[in-house]
């Protein structure tokens, strides 16, 4: 496999001759930064990052729209899962107020009602303040037809009360491979379709989000090389695991360095999904934080992925689905200004990535494509819980352990705390409806059995 | 003084028993399971002979005290009449609210003789025991505590439980999920509500002494009792107080007599005679007047045939996101009932318990529920449909006064076969419309079902009925009855229970 190896290294180079605080000119990656201020975390102006083809000066913190604030939260009750107006409009306000500019959403989230409140959140601030970035979304074989599409994208503008997209992104790349790929968006002239759009002003960036198979992440560059088509931007994951280790974590996905490398190569601009892993390191295991906090002691766990994900300099934002205000309020503060990661803490990521990874938790990002699960069972949810314990180093399995009967404790209640009875583990039959829409690739009933045995065997053992 | 001994005792034993039937953490059962074992008619049902001594030398000796300080529903009765005595104004309470009354013989043996046909009628195997249950003073409490005490508890301990669980203490965790609503057991809860505070609020003690059999037991032994409250007929000068704060109305003033049969032993009267008239001492008999012999025999009569009965019953041991919505699982009407290992059999349960809920509260996975049907009306029946009956858990089988559920330790009870799983072909989803499942097969703890190939080529599970103990498992995890898309809305596969528990 081809590995890019200067973007990002060299980038940090250069960064030791500026400085660490340094203002960067634009270079290859058809990006270039601004930095507001020089004061500490938070005391500075949001970072921005420039679209050198269209001039879009855009905030290095994009507003992800997948998990959006719902009534739940207020309420306590997990059924209320209708979305929240009021917190989004209150989040929406707070993050343009503070200089975010970049919205990320789709038909496809929150049960396909996040553009509508996006739409409503952000219909009430000057078109000209922010980006809105949606996409064609490809779950149900039944809108993949030219008519469906041509419907769905109208039917983002109508929602979002827009007359333009400023970023565009052909949903889930890679899912299902080249076949889905070519039927979805090819074969039906729905890429053309979407050229012409572009062509009208439309849609003023047009992109893709990449998952799974590298095959068509290889397959769309080559397109431009062979100057058939010009990708305005590219949306990949990338966080310091997924860096280097994205195969430890499934052996189907492709190492970050690679995606980014190969794209800063050819001066797309990259858009960054899953800094944190679906929150995995906002909480990462004991030892690892310890080492975190005793570098930064008064910055968050997440401040370090943030950091990482914003610091290449062909980065354009890092979207971050923020559920809560307090989220919100930290990254903002993480990027105002950026403080970008130096060589050595560049190593020190690197390093706590092979720490984390020792620790046996499910790569679960928590995007709900997965769900509903026809037979209830609430998926993320119980990796979430199982991650967790992992992390919190209270998933024991051997009974002389002289943890055993606390971290027993921690886990099963804890699980019915965190997951209702019914909607556990143990209810999986193991049809396997899932598997197809993880796009993490999670072998999603094996590792429920597997939770659902453990489970179990903690029930079992009375002490 | 002697009154405020009293007083702590019952607060004590008050809030231990209820402490009991709330609290789900195991650790009020580890110290204080002997409560309800010392309650007169469970031990007299699981002739529970240490208990039966130890409270009949206690009321040869000292006289009615268990109805003071141990019998839960006698407690809760003078905190009835505390709390009218705190409501009345001054005059009132100085003037009393009682007064002499003579015995309600007829009433009073009459409903002790009904007792003894309900009991010989359940133990017989006839009806359940816990139409007799329904006259004992300690399931009545039960039924109150398991049914008003227990859902306030929870109310209560839930945010306490959060704040708790927020720094990783589980300890108030609530593990077995609220029971749905049952009507019939909360009418009966609010009926002996409604019938038993009545009587205490206008008649004192008056449930003790004309309908409770555990009064009319202990009162037939109390007039002999070594120790009791009698008048000094030098000092007194007949005021009559002692008589107005009976709750006995068992002091005749005037003729300086007290009903040793009725007097319950609170002391109130000591505590009140401003003549220091009253001591409690030993006493010959000779201020009661001596109890027909008739009477005794008779009761010596009853105890034998009682007695006689149980050794009878003894004897025959045998888009994304967004969650599918999920149904409530009934259980197969027509099932056989299963009940707890320790039980023995449906027959063995139905003679000895007297339906205090104690086991259905103590029950850690809340599969233990009060049955609906006639036959065992109220008495614990396992029902699969939120949960099974952990085959390493023998809760129930510890708590239980009666006997009714006798102690197994956990390797016993992976011995005992309460029931068998048996499969609807028709609904299950593997069977019926050959889609992946096998569930059931791989949660069976006994490792009794396995997916084998059926007639019509979709793999099915297959039990094997010599391994099965009943246990419930598959039942909770099917599928079938819990899915929103399956139609359905019983398991595909459940327990069938058997009438004599079969040992492996």
């Amino acid at each position: 496999m081809k590995k890019f190896d200067t973007g990002r290294r060299g980038f940090l180079r250069n960064l030791g001759i500026l400085g660490a605080a340094g203002v960067l000119g634009a270079c290859g990656a058809g990006v270039a930064s601004s930095d507001g201020a020089k004061s500490g975390r938070g005391q500075g102006a949001m970072t921005k990052r420039l679209n050198g083809a269209t001039g879009d000066s855009v905030s290095i913190l994009g507003y992800g729209c997948m998990r959006l604030p719902t009534k739940a939260l207020v309420s306590g009750n997990e059924a209320d899962d209708e979305i929240d107006q009021n917190a989004v409009n209150e989040s929406v306000d707070y993050a343009i107020a503070h200089g975010v500019n970049y919205f990320d959403t789709s038909p496809a989230y929150c049960k396909g009602h996040s553009e509508e409140a996006m739409g409503v959140a952000l219909s009430r601030h000057p078109r000209d303040k922010y980006y809105i970035a949606t996409k064609l979304s490809n779950f149900a074989p039944s809108t993949w037809s030219r008519e469906a599409s041509i419907g769905m994208f109208e039917n983002s503008l109508r929602m979002l009360r827009t007359d333009y997209v400023d970023y565009l992104l052909l949903h889930g790349i890679g899912m299902g491979g080249m076949e889905a790929f070519n039927g979805r968006y090819v074969d039906n002239g729905v890429l053309d379709y979407l050229c012409e759009k572009r062509r009208q002003g439309i849609i003023r960036n047009l992109g893709f989000s990449y998952h799974g198979d590298v095959a068509v992440f290889d397959h769309l560059l080559a397109m431009m090389d062979r100057g058939e088509i010009r990708w305005d931007f590219a949306q990949i994951q990338m966080n310091y695991i997924d860096w280097r280790h994205a195969k430890e974590i499934n052996e189907r996905n492709t190492d970050a360095e690679y995606l980014y490398g190969e794209l800063s190569k050819r001066g797309i601009p990259v858009v960054i999904m899953e800094p944190l892993l679906g929150g995995r390191l906002a909480s990462v295991p004991g030892p690892v934080a310890a080492k975190m906090k005793e570098r930064r002691p008064d910055d968050s766990l997440a401040s370090w992925a943030f950091r990482f994900a914003g610091t290449p300099e062909g980065v354009l934002t890092v979207l971050s689905g923020m559920t809560y205000m307090e989220h919100l309020k930290e990254n903002i503060a993480t990027y105002s200004a950026l403080e970008p990661l130096d060589a050595e803490e560049d190593a020190f990521l690197q390093r706590m990535a092979l720490e984390i990874l020792q620790n046996d938790t499910v790569p679960c990002t928590d995007c709900k494509y997965c769900m509903p699960c026809p037979y209830g069972v609430n998926i993320p949810g119980i990796f979430a819980h199982y991650n967790r314990c992992i992390n919190e180093g209270t998933v024991v399995r051997d009974g002389a352990d002289p943890d055993f009967a606390r971290s027993r404790r921690a886990f099963l209640f804890g699980y019915d705390r965190a997951v209702p009875r019914l909607r556990q583990a143990d209810r999986c039959v193991g049809c396997g409806a899932c598997l197809s829409h993880c796009p993490q690739g999670i072998a999603i009933p094996g590792r429920l059995h597997a939770i659902a045995a453990y489970a179990e065997s903690l029930r079992a053992s009375k002490i | 003084m002697l009154r405020i001994v009293r007083m702590l005792l019952a607060t004590v034993a008050i809030l231990a028993i209820t402490l009991l039937f709330v609290d789900f953490t195991g650790i009020a059962a580890r110290w204080l399971s002997f409560l309800p074992k010392i309650q007169l008619v469970p031990a007299l049902l699981a002739l529970n002979l240490g208990a039966l001594c130890l409270l009949a030398v206690l009321t040869l000796v000292f006289g009615r005290v268990y109805c003071s300080v141990i019998c839960p529903l006698g407690i809760y009765q003078d905190i009835v009449m505390r709390l009218r005595i705190w409501l009345s104004p001054k005059r009132k309470r100085r003037a009393g609210f009682f007064r002499h009354s003579p015995e309600a013989k007829k009433l009073r043996y009459g409903f002790f003789a009904m007792f003894l046909v309900l009991v010989a009628l359940g133990l017989a195997g006839v009806i359940a025991s816990s139409f007799a249950g329904l006259l004992d003073p300690y399931s009545a409490y039960g039924r109150m505590a398991s049914r008003f005490a227990l859902p306030l508890w929870r109310t209560a301990v839930v945010p306490v439980a959060d704040m708790a669980a927020e720094s990783g203490v589980y300890v108030l965790d609530s593990y077995p999920a609220a029971q749905p609503l049952n009507v019939a057991m909360l009418a009966v809860a609010v009926l002996t509500f409604v019938v038993v505070t009545a009587m205490a609020w206008r008649g004192g003690r008056d449930y003790c002494n004309k309908v409770c059999p555990a009064g009319t037991m202990l009162g037939l032994l109390s007039r002999f009792s070594l120790l009791k409250p009698a008048i000094d007929t030098d000092k007194c000068n007949r005021c009559g107080t002692c008589g107005r704060k009976c709750k006995a109305s068992c002091i005749d003033t005037n003729n300086h007599s007290i009903d040793y049969s009725r007097c319950v032993v609170c002391m109130d009267c000591i505590g009140n005679c401003t003549r220091g008239a009253i001591s409690y001492a030993r006493r010959r008999g000779g201020t009661a007047k001596a109890a027909p012999d008739a009477t005794r025999r008779s009761f010596m009569v009853g105890l034998a045939v009682a007695g006689g009965a149980i050794a009878a019953r003894a004897a025959d041991k045998a888009t994304d996101g967004g969650l599918a919505p999920l149904k409530d699982k009934q259980r197969h009407p027509d099932a056989a009932p299963a009940v707890p290992a320790g039980a023995i059999g449906i027959g063995h349960l139905s003679s000895r318990c007297t339906a205090c809920q104690l086991c259905v509260s103590a029950c850690p996975e809340g599969v233990l529920r009060p049955s609906l049907s006639a036959s065992r009306f109220m008495q614990p029946e396992l029902v699969f449909t939120g949960g099974f009956c952990r085959p390493d858990c023998t809760e129930c089988s510890h708590v239980c006064p009666a006997g009714a559920i006798k102690p197994v330790d956990a390797a016993e009870k992976t011995a005992i076969r309460i029931g068998r799983a048996v499969v609807d072909t028709s609904t299950c989803i593997s069977a019926a419309y050959g889609q992946h499942c096998g569930n059931c097969a791989r949660h069976c703890p006994a490792g009794a079902i396995q997916m084998v190939k059926g007639t019509n080529g979709n793999m099915r599970p297959s039990v094997d009925e010599s391994v099965c103990i009943g246990c419930g498992s598959c039942e909770y995890h099917c599928p079938v009855g819990t899915a929103g898309h399956i139609s359905s809305d019983k398991a595909a596969i459940y327990v069938e229970g058997y009438k004599v528990h079969l040992k492996s």
